[in-house]
């Protein structure tokens, strides 16, 4: 038996009290009338001899009671031999997590970092586990605790500087959790080889970094932390605390009509500890060679973001970089920016010759399809009853067919449609049977013009399509004053066949817009027209944004951009080629990639360039993550909030014997603390001293109930 | 005077169940009932005819001197000696008795559920009855450190009634002084009678003895009650406690185990001395503790009466 806080121990002293109130006589204020006191004399109040000690059960549960509760406040616990074995073999493993984030650019942080790894490693030289880790956003071991073991312990403190000087600062983000999680994990990983010390082991996990507030630690959220592990964050102190950084938007560009303005729109923040205040935007060329005088002057307040318009982009295309001038850390002051390229689509319009403006259907499309600086939209209408012409587009987003076409036609839409286009098909009347059953492949479907008393309207979507999912939020999900006045019933259509779904129905449960996948790509029907003779629907709100969904659905890839962050993942799959593609990143070396994969070398910030066999060019540029540029030094309690068990570093380093003695005793305390936390004798003793005092309370009210009362 | 015989009857006679455990009698509240109880007890205990005798009695003869009244002389006597002889008979009035009862604050103490001042009533309106059943005339005269209530001998309707009313009255003394109500009542009586006098004696005894003497001196007929608490007779106390003078409100830290020896002591002392004092007066004297029947003390009462009868009258008036 063993005891957490023996100090206690001495309020079993306590029980002297009874012993002593029970030698003694009462002398108590209680009274007793009693007719005269002519015949008493008053007796002294005194000890009695020792066999006169009455209630001898009453004095021992009262003894025992406060036996109990000193014993209970001692805290006592049974160490068992595996404890007792395990506190002389008490083992603490070691990882050293060194920040290489961009931030870490800054003047003299690194060299700050490498000695501070010295320091640790020399104060780990006798230490059997450790292990050592760079991290940004993701983590890059440099000695494993395999490594580490294996390395002659003289020279392991210069073999392992030697291996992170050979990874300077990436310019990449900093990821904190996934750092801290994934060197958690190791730590278990390598602990579980090991015996099943590992709960009385220590788990200390040193962090040099900056800890800048742009840090990623949401993920340590929720993290349950084994009991034995603590974190010792050793900060790095920048020498100048002053930082404003630059950041593109993404895609927002400011574009005059005729094109005579570009520039892109730009963030300047400005951390909250600067002392600058006063910047300036300025255009160069990569080289530096071309430098315009024009720039633009900024203020932003220490702690504050601008948003602004950056200044014109010169005429000279290869200026690619725009840069903050003004601020003393310059590893976020440069952004560079591809060439603005405006998205295109093109639309093939299958309609039919000569139609009156105003009523029919083309002219509603080439209202809605309308080309906007960022967006180009190119609306190719044909009146061909040939395939081959048609054929020969290439890059077509989406096929609108509006009249009857004859089979060839008909027949090669088909065709293309199964490798990846898109047809949008209003039934405009009964004529488009035979061109519909060419297409949908069933020459039992037959279109009739369905009898409508009044008008129809919209009676249920199914806002889980594709098609509808964007108006699924109850803002505008609102279709039901679009009137229906004819629509046509397909006759004969196999509703079961699984590649088919009903995005909307009409208000008498007939499908209104039909859709279907077919190889690869999707046929969308509408059981009417947007025409004002057939319906309201071109009239709606809805119409222009629905149309642009559709044309949307056929893209299930994602659109190379001219914008990524240094990490961030480049979808090569849009890019129309099967060849092998050749990027090119800032520093002109060249990777061959296929066309669908995923680029993920963006390692560097700058421009890169992307080129197919068959003339396909594209370039984009790839810049800092913008929190690198929120330099601020993250507060520990936000960490320690997330549950992370931080660790004073002054108490962590420089380990003397005495603090190493210290240390052995303190790990002892917490082990008997954790012991005695799993034994908890002492809610057991709390619960015999009440009911102890339940017995006497019993015991003494029978015993006499006017001298105890 | 008309009284029953008793003088075949012992207290040995009545077996001892037949008598009423006091702690039973003191929960009857009334108390003319609790009164009619213990003596209609007693009467059908003594029933060896208890109307037996005369109402005149024969007591002595005494030698004709001239003067006195020729009435009474014995013809018959005179017949057969040739001497003239008065008859001499009790005095055929009524016998008149006052209850002194003793009210102080110690007579409030009881360890039994009811006070020596609830047994010290019975054992008054016991008497009252007895005797106003016999057609005697019973006063009553409360006392503590003064004379609180006086009530005349009466024997007339309602008058006992009265009597137990003044008895159930609170009593409202401090400390009891008994010369006072002495003096008095030798004041108020003048013609001769009983005198019962009913206190707990818990009170010096210096002057008692000269006062009782003159009450018996004055021809008054004189029988003394003391009422104690068997926890005052025997001092049945264990527990060392604060003990708490019910007259002077004194506080004393006492404990049995020590001063029970020198309590007890004194105790005797006091019963001896007080004892001493009555037998020297003539006076008849019964000690009772609240836990005897209240039968014993109307059978002492009278066994006393008979035998004082006897001895200290034909002391006192023989001649």
């Amino acid at each position: 038996m063993s005891f957490l806080y023996p100090l206690f121990l001495l309020g079993a002293a306590a029980i002297a009290g009874p012993i002593l109130f029970h030698l003694i006589r009462r002398v108590t204020r209680e009274k007793r009338s009693f007719s005269t006191l002519m015949f008493l004399k008053a007796s002294p109040p005194k000890l009695t001899r020792k066999s006169r000690i009455e209630h001898w059960f009453l004095l021992l549960l009262r003894c025992l009671v406060f036996l109990l509760l000193a014993l209970a406040f001692s805290r006592p616990y049974l160490s068992n031999e595996q404890t007792i074995q395990l506190e002389s073999d008490e083992r603490v493993r070691h990882c050293l997590l060194i920040d290489k984030s961009a931030s870490m650019r800054r003047d003299g942080l690194w060299e700050e970092s490498l000695s501070k790894a010295e320091k640790w490693l020399t104060q780990w030289k006798q230490e059997a586990y450790a292990s050592v880790y760079l991290f940004d956003e993701s983590i890059h071991q440099v000695v494993s605790f395999d490594d580490w073991s294996g390395l002659n312990p003289d020279i392991r403190t210069s073999e392992i500087l030697n291996r992170i000087k050979a990874q300077p600062p990436s310019w990449k983000a900093t990821s904190i959790d996934d750092a801290l999680l994934e060197s958690l994990n190791r730590m278990e990983e390598g602990a579980r080889e090991e015996e099943k010390e590992s709960k009385q082991q220590a788990w200390e996990l040193v962090v040099i970094s900056d800890l800048q507030v742009g840090s990623r630690y949401e993920g340590l959220r929720g993290q349950d932390w084994p009991k034995h592990a603590y974190v010792v964050f050793d900060g790095t102190e920048p020498r100048n605390s002053s930082n404003a950084g630059l950041q593109a938007l993404q895609s927002d560009w400011q574009i005059a009509e005729d094109e005579s303005f570009i520039a892109p729109r730009v963030r300047v923040s400005n951390a909250q500890d600067s002392d600058q205040e006063q910047f300036e935007l300025q255009w160069k060329t990569e080289d530096s060679s071309f430098e315009t005088n024009e720039s633009l002057p900024t203020y932003v307040t220490p702690g504050q973001t601008k948003i602004m318009t950056a200044p014109k982009w010169p005429e000279d295309k290869s200026v690619n970089q725009l840069v903050l001038t003004g601020d003393s850390e310059t590893f976020d002051n440069t952004i560079w920016l591809a060439p603005f390229k405006p998205r295109t689509s093109r639309i093939v319009l299958l309609a039919p010759k000569g139609q009156k403006q105003d009523s029919e259907l083309e002219y509603y499309i080439e209202r809605a399809f309308q080309s906007v600086p960022e967006h180009r939209v190119e609306l190719i209408q044909s009146q061909t009853e040939a395939w081959k012409p048609l054929a020969a587009l290439k890059g077509i987003d989406l096929w609108i067919v509006t009249r009857p076409l004859n089979d060839s036609v008909a027949e090669g839409l088909r065709e293309h449609v199964k490798k990846g286009g898109i047809i949008l098909m209003p039934l405009t009347s009964v004529t488009m049977q035979n061109t519909l059953q060419v297409i949908w492949e069933d020459p039992a479907l037959v279109i009739e013009e369905a009898a409508v008393t009044d008008y129809s309207l919209i009676g249920k979507i199914d806002f889980q399509h594709p098609l509808f999912a964007p108006f699924a939020d109850p803002r505008f999900s609102n279709f039901s004053k679009i009137h229906f006045w004819k629509h046509r019933r397909i006759l004969n259509l196999d509703l079961s066949q699984e590649e088919l779904q009903i995005a909307a129905y009409l208000d008498n449960d007939e499908p209104a817009i039909i859709t279907r996948s077919q190889g690869l790509g999707r046929i969308i029907l509408i059981s009417s027209s947007w025409t004002p003779k057939d319906s309201q629907l071109a009239l709606s709100t809805k119409f222009v944004p629905w149309l642009y969904t559709a044309l949307n659905w056929g893209r299930n890839y994602q659109e190379l951009r001219t914008q990524y962050s240094i990490g961030e993942a480049v979808d090569l799959s849009s890019i129309p080629t099967e060849d092998k593609l050749a990027i090119r990143n800032p520093n002109g070396e060249v990777e061959k990639k296929s066309a669908d994969k995923l680029y993920r070398n963006t390692n560097l910030p700058g421009i890169y360039e992307i080129e197919a066999d068959n003339d396909f060019r594209w370039t984009f540029a790839v810049n800092l993550h913008p929190d690198e540029s929120r330099t601020s030094v993250l507060p520990l309690e936000t960490l320690e909030s997330l549950g992370v068990p931080t660790r004073d570093p002054e108490n962590a380093a420089e380990e003397t014997p005495e603090s190493r003695e210290q240390r052995a005793e303190d790990s002892r305390l917490l082990q008997s603390q954790e012991i005695e936390q799993n034994q908890k004798y002492w809610r057991w003793m709390l619960l015999a001293v009440l009911a102890l005092v339940l017995v006497e309370s019993l015991v003494a009210s029978r015993a006499s109930p006017k001298q105890f009362a | 005077m008309a009284e029953p015989s008793i003088e075949t009857t012992s207290m040995e006679g009545l077996t001892q169940h037949r008598f009423i455990d006091p702690r039973t009698l003191m929960s009857i509240k009334h108390l003319e009932l609790r009164a009619k109880v213990v003596v209609e007890g007693f009467w059908n205990g003594l029933h060896r005819s208890p109307y037996h005798g005369f109402s005149v009695e024969f007591t002595e003869y005494r030698q004709y001197t001239p003067g006195d009244d020729p009435r009474y002389l014995d013809w018959k006597l005179y017949a057969r000696s040739d001497r003239y002889y008065i008859k001499k008979f009790e005095d055929e009035t009524n016998l008149r008795c006052f209850l002194l009862m003793d009210r102080s604050k110690s007579m409030e103490f009881g360890s039994k559920g009811f006070t020596k001042q609830d047994y010290a009533n019975t054992l008054a309106a016991t008497l009252g009855y007895f005797l106003s059943r016999q057609g005697d005339a019973v006063g009553l005269m409360s006392f503590d450190e003064v004379i609180q209530e006086y009530m005349p001998a009466r024997n007339r309707p309602g008058h006992l009634r009265q009597l137990m009313q003044t008895l159930e009255k609170p009593c409202q003394g401090e400390s009891t002084d008994i010369k006072k109500p002495i003096k008095r009542i030798m004041d108020l009586i003048k013609s001769r009678g009983l005198i019962v006098l009913i206190s707990d004696f818990l009170t010096p005894l210096d002057e008692l003895e000269d006062n009782l003497a003159t009450l018996t001196a004055y021809g008054h007929e004189v029988q003394v009650f003391h009422i104690l608490d068997p926890a005052e007779r025997h001092f049945t106390f264990e527990e060392a406690i604060q003990f708490e003078d019910q007259e002077t409100g004194q506080l004393m830290y006492v404990d049995p185990a020590t001063a029970k020896k020198d309590y007890m002591e004194q105790m005797e002392n006091h019963l001896e001395k007080l004892k001493n004092a009555c037998d020297k007066s003539g006076i008849g004297y019964t000690l009772l503790t609240t836990d005897q029947p209240l039968e014993k003390g109307l059978f002492d009462f009278l066994k006393a009466r008979i035998h004082r009868g006897r001895v200290v009258q034909r002391k006192t008036h023989a001649g």
